[in-house]
This record gives C-alpha cells, structure tokens and sequence, in this order.
C-alpha cells in the first residue's frame, strides 16, 4: 500500500483567451473610432457618411480582432522576460511590423474595393501600397497594446491567485492549530493528564510538577504559534517531546519512543505542526489499540536534497480497507492539502502497513534551511 | 478470632493507565473494609480475573484500548455481578446513560470526597444485596445506542480471546454452541447462530446451509451439483454445501458484486 502525489501538467494547453472578450473590446474600439473619424470629418466639412465611418472603422477593429489570438499566443510563448529580453524584442519587434502590415493589407484590399464599387475608379497598385503604408506606425503601436493588455490581465490574475492561495494556507494553518489545540484539549487527554498528576502530587511531588509544567508548555506553545508557517524541525521536536512526555507518564512501560534524527536535520524548516498529527494517530491507532509495550519511532534523515521523516508505530497497521487516495480522516485530509500549497508537487507522502507489523508513515519534503 | 473479622469487600481495579490504578488504590488504601484483590490493565484481564478471583466490588475506567468497559461489563458472569462503579475522563453520552439508570460513576482527576460518597453507596448495596438492576438497564441501552464492530469474546481455559469478524472464514451450528472457524482454529461459542448472524455484516457473511454461515471473502469456487445443491471450495481448503434452500439469496448477492 502506497501513495503518492502524481501530478502532471497538461502537455498541449489550450490558449486561454475569452473570444467574447476580445470581440467586445474591438467592437468598442471601431464604435470609438468610427465615432472620431465621423466627427473629425465633418467638423473639417469634408462630411465623410456615417456608414462608410462605421463601415471602414469596423473592419479595421475585426481585422484585429482576428489577429488577435495570434498576437497573444506569440506573446505568451515568447514572453518579454528580464533574461532574454534582447532575443524576445529581436522577434516582436519585426513580428509587430509584420502584424501591422499584413493587417493593412487585408484592410486595404478590402476597403479599396468597396470605395471603388461606391466611386466606380477602378484600384491602383498605387492607391494600394499607400493605403498599406499610412498609419503602419499606428498598427504597431495596436500590436503592443494587445500583448500589454494580455500581460496586465496575466499579471492580475496571478496576483489574485496568490492572495487566494495566500488565504487558503492560513486556513490551512489554522485548522492545524486547532487540530493541535483539540489534542492537547481533547477532554480525554486532558483529564487523563490532570488524574495523573492528581495521582502524582502525593507519590511523586517532583513528577507532578514537572508534568504540569510539560501541559502548560504544551498548551502555550500552541496558543502562542499563530501565523506561523515554517519552523526548524528542531522547534517541532521540543514541541512532540513535552507531549509525548506527558503520554509517557500517563502509559508508564506500555509507550517507548524511539528517535533517530540526524544532527544536521535539526536545522531544517518544515511546516509548523505538520508532525503533531501524525504522530497523535500513530499513539490513538497504533499504540491505544494493542495491549503490549508500543513503540513508537520518529526520524529523521537528510536525502538526496530532501528531508525524510518517518513515525512508525507497531500497532495493527492499516485495515485491509484502507484507501491511501481517498483518505477519511480530516487530519490527514488537511496535512496533504497544507503540504501541496506550500511545496506543490514536491512532496510525498506516505502510509504502508509495515512488513513487521505497524504502519509506517512517510513524509518526503525539499530539504531548505 | 477469624469467625468475628466482618467479611471484607474484594475490589478489583480495572484502568489502562498504572497511575489511574495507583491513584485507586492510594485513596482505597485507608478504607479498613476493602480487600484489593487485583489490577488489570486492560479488558481481557478484567473479565478474567472477575472470574478468578470473585470481587464484591469493580472501578472499571470506561475508555480502554480494544476493549472498553461497556464491554467487559456485558461479558461479566451474572452469578452475581459484582457493584461496578465506572471511572471515565470524559463521555457526554456515558455520563447521561449512568445519571437515566443511576448506576454510579466517578470523574478524572477523581476527587475523594466524590470517592468517599461512591464507596458509601457501594457499601449500601452490597449490604443491602440489591445488585445491579440498573446496571442490567444501562447495558441493554448501551447495547442498542453503541453499535459494536462485528466481534466476539471467546472464553478458553484461564483467557479470554477477541475473534473480529473479518478474522473469521466460516460458522457451524454445534448444538449448543457455535464454532468460529478462523483458520484451522476453532472458537467456541454459546450462542445461537441466528442471533451471530444478526451481529455481522449481511453483504459479507452469508447464510448458506441452516448451519452454516459463510464469509464471501473467503470463497474461492463454487461447483453446482445437478440436484441443486451447491459445494463452496473456501481459500483456506473447506469445502462447504450451498443448500438449494439458500442457493437463490446467495447467488442474488453474487450479482451485486462487482
């Protein structure tokens, strides 16, 4: 039984562009321009007829309309980026000449030929070199405004995904806390604890306080860890040591923990809390349901650039039903849902039933200091 | 003068945690009447040593791994059932079914003198030998509210053994008795098949003969016989008979599989 995060992006991605979009952003353009060349006429009393103004204008707003996908497309696989800028403009800057060009051309064309139906002169090669030559700049400078356009709407939307993805890890993180928070609250726990140390104030007064003091921590600790993403691997051992301290003193013999963590791990950052949870289900499913001595192991070891830890447990293992991919449990649910915003693909996680018995858990993320 | 000496309370004491148990016994250790006759760490222990050594009197923690003290207490002999008093951290629901049937019961961290008023009302009812009524009360309610996982408590010589039922291939009336086959092993039980399979999974365990009863996951062929009957071939090399009385449920189950 093994899991892992398998994700590949699609090969062939379809260019994402909403034609509604762009046809309506031409239609306002021809609309504003027809309107100004309408205007501009008959305020310099040539009184140019409003379809014609309308006709001409709209063409010249659809011609780009069509060319639009093209434009984005070049401008999306050959992005104007800081490390090869020179390259990128050494092709836009032609390719945007020859946008406009082209875009001229088809113009021309067409509205020589319908000037020529309306006037009856016929078309000059003449007439039609100059109607491709007039306001090329004009061309360019609507070639550069599309790919501007493209690149600001890119920008925003991955800004907006951001700040989603930003709000969507503190949720994330929260809901860990208050996983951590239940734990330690969880009325079982806690009053387990506190007859223990009942218990312990007349037996063992020394005992009795320095497990109050391994609850509090434990509880402080928590309180105090709000907005916290990352923290060294060593700050998150001190944390499961005064917890499971406290399972300790409860159990007696019954829980050994075992840990193997290589010095130079101790260094490393790994999402707050993203151990608690694994190791509580390893002590309630693999420890609370036998009746011999449970042990319980925690490591940790540096990999090929990774970090690699482990809690293993010599409980029952996993059900025979269990499902790795459809995973039921809220805790797990959320640890692999943290652990894919915050490393994406980067990551693995695994649960198997141990050949020896138990379950092993594994948790594979980039090692980072 | 051992004829003069009043009989003593014997009192078992029944928490997975030795500091629970400890924590009992200190508080007990001053009450002249009480007997400690044991500790155990777990239900199996539990329900064997009532057996063994006989206590008047139980403090049964409510909340133990694999077995938890519901269960024990269903498993108990009642000839007679000793006083329980029931020790828990923390169950809302427990905490109501004891308040409706009046069965006592004691909070962690236990105070003492909420201890001292459990064991005086022990003391009453062992005097006064009004056992239990409510506690019989309190289990059947238990029992229909807390639907246990399939599983069976089998009593050997000196062991109490937990067969669940994924564990088990197939089951055979024996008279009396019902025969758990898990693996080779035989578990005997005192029950009737009838009221077995009310407690186990009906798209799992299937009745095939009006004395046995079949785990699905277990089979491995089946081989029709001309008259209608039926030999099941288990995985683990029985070879059971689908009586033509049960062949159309079983076959109608089949279809339902993927």
């Amino acid at each position: 039984m093994d899991t892992e995060q398998n994700h590949s992006p699609a090969p062939h991605q379809p260019l994402r562009l909403d034609w509604r979009i762009v046809l309506l952003g031409w239609t306002l353009f021809g609309l504003f321009m027809a309107g100004q060349a309408y205007f501009v006429s008959v305020r310099f009393g040539r009184g140019m007829a409003w379809s014609l103004a309308l006709l001409s204008e709209m063409l010249y707003a659809y011609l780009w309309a069509a060319l639009t996908p093209l434009v984005v497309w070049l401008g999306r696989r050959y992005r104007l980026e800081r490390q090869h800028l020179a390259g990128r403009l050494a092709l836009h800057v032609p390719a945007s000449l020859l946008f406009a060009m082209l875009h001229k051309a088809i113009y021309g064309i067409a509205i020589l030929h319908i000037r020529a139906q309306a006037s009856g002169n016929p078309v000059t090669g003449e007439a039609f070199f100059q109607q491709v030559m007039t306001f090329l700049d004009y061309g360019v400078l609507l070639y550069w405004m599309i790919i501007s356009i493209d690149y600001a709407v890119d920008y925003y939307r991955r800004y907006q995904e951001k700040a989603l993805r930003a709000a969507q890890l503190e949720t994330q993180l929260a809901h860990a806390q208050l996983q951590a928070l239940k734990m330690q609250l969880q009325p079982h726990f806690l009053f387990n604890t506190l007859n223990a140390i009942s218990v312990l104030i007349q037996k063992d007064p020394e005992l009795a306080r320095h497990t109050l003091g391994r609850l509090s921590d434990l509880l402080r600790t928590t309180l105090d860890s709000g907005g916290v993403q990352f923290v060294t691997l060593g700050a998150e051992l001190a944390f499961l040591d005064r917890y499971l301290q406290i399972e300790r003193t409860r159990f007696g013999d019954r829980l050994q923990v075992e840990m193997e963590i290589a010095a130079e791990t101790t260094a490393a950052l790994i999402p707050n809390l993203i151990l608690q949870p694994l190791v509580e289900n390893a002590i309630r499913h693999g420890v609370s349901g036998q009746r011999g001595p449970a042990i319980l192991k925690i490591s940790a070891q540096r990999h090929n650039g990774n970090l690699h830890l482990e809690v293993r447990d010599n409980g029952r293992g996993l059900p025979p039903a269990f499902d790795p991919a459809g995973q039921t449990g809220i805790g797990l649910r959320n640890t692999r849902g943290r652990l894919e915003q915050l490393y994406g693909r980067d990551y693995r996680l695994t649960l198997a039933t141990a050949e020896a018995g138990g379950t092993i858990v594994t948790l594979d993320i980039p090692y980072r200091v | 003068m051992p004829a003069l000496q009043p009989h003593k309370i014997r009192t078992l004491i029944v928490d997975d945690e030795p500091l629970a148990r400890e924590g009992l016994r200190q508080m007990l250790a001053t009450e002249g009447d009480i007997e400690i006759v044991g500790d155990c760490g777990d239900g199996f222990a539990a329900i064997v040593a009532s057996e063994t050594r006989r206590p008047d009197l139980m403090f049964l923690d409510v909340q133990m791994p694999e077995l938890d003290g519901f269960e024990v207490v269903a498993a108990l002999k009642p000839d007679p059932l000793p006083v329980v008093v029931f020790v828990t951290a923390y169950d809302q629901y427990a905490l109501r079914a004891f308040d409706a049937h009046a069965v006592d019961y004691l909070l962690k961290p236990v105070d003492p003198a909420r201890f001292q008023t459990a064991l005086a009302r022990a003391r009453a009812s062992l005097q006064l030998h009004q056992l239990n009524g409510n506690l019989m009360a309190l289990l059947q309610e238990l029992r229909e509210q807390r639907k246990p996982a399939a599983r069976f408590l089998v009593r050997t010589a000196g062991r109490v053994v937990l067969v669940r039922a994924e564990e088990i291939d197939w089951i055979s009336a024996e008279g009396d008795y019902v025969c758990l086959h898990v693996q080779k092993q035989k578990h005997l039980l005192r029950e009737t098949l009838n009221t077995v399979e009310q407690q186990l999974d009906p798209t799992q365990f299937v009745r095939i003969h009006r004395s046995v009863i079949v785990n699905l996951d277990r089979v491995k062929e089946l081989e029709l016989l001309s008259h209608g009957d039926g030999v099941l071939l288990l995985k683990e090399g029985a070879r059971l008979t689908l009586s033509r009385n049960y062949r159309p449920r079983f076959a109608a189950l089949f279809n339902n599989r993927p």
